[in-house]
């Protein structure tokens, strides 16, 4: 068994892999036609095949070269950000037709504020009193966007 | 001669009403707002702005667009000259001698030659894209299906050679990114194609939900990630922002220098403001009479890249603008904007819809004129903006683009993909793929399958045709050759000297 030498390559040619396996399978029941008239299932297996093989490779060469030494290690995982944000996009999503704009704005910017260290929950909330404010005259009053600012039981 | 002219007056007259005038200063003035923060590249900007101009009438919306690139390019340097956080890799280079240049008290002439050298190559690449543009443009008209392909395949191979990491992981980005513009209906047979069943994805993928995903979102991630291990340097004050006789002096010659390689380095497919800043920069250390001044406040190392980068900013319109073909992920941007607007960039363009594309080209020297005018006497403004904690910035930008993403098609569905895009682009990160290629791919993947099926249906399924027809293959012969450079081991090697730069 050869030496895993750069463990970043490995993994980027196996998402590589994965994805391409992933198309292929959703393709198969796409008929693939003849090249004088194709399918909507030429190009995307096609595609996919290219992707598979350049993933063969990628990960092929985890075993061949060392990683380059500005690469920090895989295991570094910035999670709090990266949860807190994309929960936060979620939660506007979640709120925005249901709450309105402005407890959307307060909520989302409170979650959102998880992602960094040193946030007070004060300060998130002055902040996204100040963002909901700025948000409604801009785009709602301004643009004209046809946004809800209240929840429907409060007109 | 006359009809340059002729275009040119044209072109003006639309750029030129009060309309207009206002979107262009609108465009650069919020660019530079956005792009002088600390970390928010031009990508980024335009990702995050585009959805102000959704309203607008087409003319106007490009116009905004295109101000607003050039005040987020504008406003990197500015950060990157003050606190040495270049907010883009086109303005790192711009970081080495300008910061240099800030910490000996010399902040204001490097920003006031900064402005001068943009606008000079401002200038230039306006009168470049009016003379290049109608002959490539009637070229272009001649393409058929076959032309076509062949011509992406150069742009996406020019992109490869743009990416500063791994070829292989390049092409496998602009594979990925053509599959993932295949998803939603296939224009010819009607079948749904990777929709998951899911409604929204008919249409396919939102241009603006995989940017904005990609650049912004995973931008945020990161910074905060670097934000937590290092701190921040200090903002170097600025005292005069008349820069001296001897300073002008050493500029003149490299601003000339840089404004020529960028505006051909922006033509070329994949070039673009990165590249050219970067050649711009070595350049200028190859021809000093003393290279060791550079690194430590040499000012043609602010004046070349800054001019280059501007001119290659510019010049990347060309081919976006007469052929259709983006040459950067922010032309591809751009062509994204444009297919929201209801108009399918191309040589068309020009011939149909005149107004458009010299308002347009009038538009980059007012808003070239305009950017000087917004940086050099409200310098002070962004010096304060520079002050903005990033804790209270990215909760703003999260908030801004959520909304800009619903308003679009008023879909919640749009900001819940966003997300998705935004963990994506962060696993992207973290395995070393570069997103830029990704982007172009997903703006081309459906032209080039309409135009590979037509080519096959109408030379009856033989492949020959691409090698048949002369200037197909004059393409696909530049791409292998294109590829081949970038394979070859002495090129891989300066190319990755130029990319590590940086580093020093």
């Amino acid at each position: 068994m050869p030496r895993i030498r750069d463990p970043r390559e490995l993994a980027a040619g196996l998402f590589l892999i994965l994805v391409a396996a992933l198309a292929l399978i959703l393709s198969d029941h796409l008929p693939i036609g003849r090249l004088v008239n194709m399918g909507p299932g030429y190009v995307p297996r096609a595609l996919a095949w290219i992707l598979g093989g350049l993933g063969v490779i990628v990960a092929l060469s985890a075993f061949t070269a060392d990683a380059p030494a500005d690469v920090p290690p895989l295991t570094e995982w910035a999670w709090r950000p990266l949860l807190a944000l994309t929960a936060s996009i979620l939660v506007f999503a979640f709120l925005l037709e249901r709450a309105g704009l402005v407890i959307c704005i307060v909520v989302t910017v409170g979650v959102a504020g998880l992602a960094a260290a040193g946030i007070r929950p004060i300060q998130s909330l002055l902040l996204g009193g100040g963002l909901a404010l700025m948000s409604a005259l801009l785009f709602v009053v301004g643009l004209g966007l046809p946004l809800r600012l209240w929840p429907e039981f409060a007109g | 001669m006359g009809d340059l002219f002729h275009n040119l007056a044209l072109g003006f007259a639309v750029a030129g009403t009060l309309n207009n005038l206002t979107y262009c200063f609108i465009g650069a003035m919020l660019g530079t707002l956005v792009g002088v923060l600390p970390g928010i590249g031009p990508l980024a900007t335009l990702a995050m702005l585009l959805p102000i101009t959704f309203q607008l009438p087409p003319e106007g919306a490009l116009i905004m667009l295109a101000g607003i690139f050039y005040g987020a390019q504008y406003g990197g340097s500015t950060t990157s000259i003050l606190i040495n956080v270049p907010g883009e890799s086109s303005s790192v280079v711009t970081a080495l001698d300008g910061h240099a240049m800030a910490k000996q008290g010399r902040a204001g002439s490097a920003l006031a030659i900064a402005a001068i050298g943009s606008f000079f190559a401002g200038c230039v690449a306006t009168v470049a894209i009016a003379v290049a543009g109608p002959p490539l443009a009637s070229v272009a008209q001649k393409f058929g299906a076959a032309e076509y392909f062949s011509l992406m395949v150069f742009g996406l191979v020019g992109a490869v050679v743009l990416a500063s990491g791994s070829v292989i992981k390049a092409v496998a980005m602009i594979i990925l990114g053509l599959l993932l513009g295949l998803i939603g209906l296939d224009v010819t047979s009607g079948q749904s194609r990777f929709t998951f069943g899911i409604p929204e994805l008919a249409d396919g993928i939102g241009f603006v939900t995989v940017s904005l995903g990609l650049f912004g979102i995973a931008e945020i991630v990161t910074n905060l990630e670097r934000a937590s291990k290092h701190g921040r340097d200090l903002i170097q004050p600025v005292h005069s922002l008349m820069p001296t006789r001897q300073d002008l002096r050493q500029a003149w010659p490299a601003i000339l220098r840089g404004t020529g390689v960028g505006t051909l380095l922006g033509i070329l497919p994949g070039g673009g403001a990165v590249l050219a800043s970067f050649s711009a920069y070595t350049l200028e250390k190859k021809i000093a009479k003393d290279p060791s001044r550079f690194g430590k406040g040499a000012i043609e190392g602010v004046a070349g890249p800054e001019s280059a980068n501007n001119a290659a900013a510019q010049a990347s319109f060309i081919p976006m603008l007469t052929l259709g073909i983006p040459s950067n992920a922010v032309m591809a941007l751009m062509v994204g904007a444009m297919m929201i607007q209801g108009i399918t960039p191309g040589p068309q363009v020009m011939t149909k819809q005149p107004a458009l594309f010299w308002g347009i080209v009038a538009s980059m020297w007012i808003g070239n004129l305009m950017l000087v005018i917004i940086n050099l006497p409200l310098v002070g403004m962004w010096i304060r903006l520079l002050k903005v904690p990033y804790n209270m910035l990215f909760p703003a930008i999260i908030i801004f683009c959520s909304i800009g993403i619903y308003s679009l098609n008023n879909s919640v569905t749009d900001v819940l993909f966003t997300a998705g895009f935004g963990v994506m682009g962060y696993l992207f990160v973290k395995l070393g793929f570069e997103a830029a290629p990704l982007l172009l791919g997903f703006v081309l993947g459906p032209l080039m399958e309409e135009n590979l099926r037509r080519a096959m249906t109408i030379s009856r399924g033989d492949p020959m045709t691409f090698i048949d027809r002369p200037i197909s293959l004059g393409l696909l012969i530049a791409s292998l050759a294109l590829l081949a450079l970038v394979i070859a081991p002495a090129v891989r090697r300066t190319r990755q000297e130029a990319f590590q730069e940086e580093e020093t």
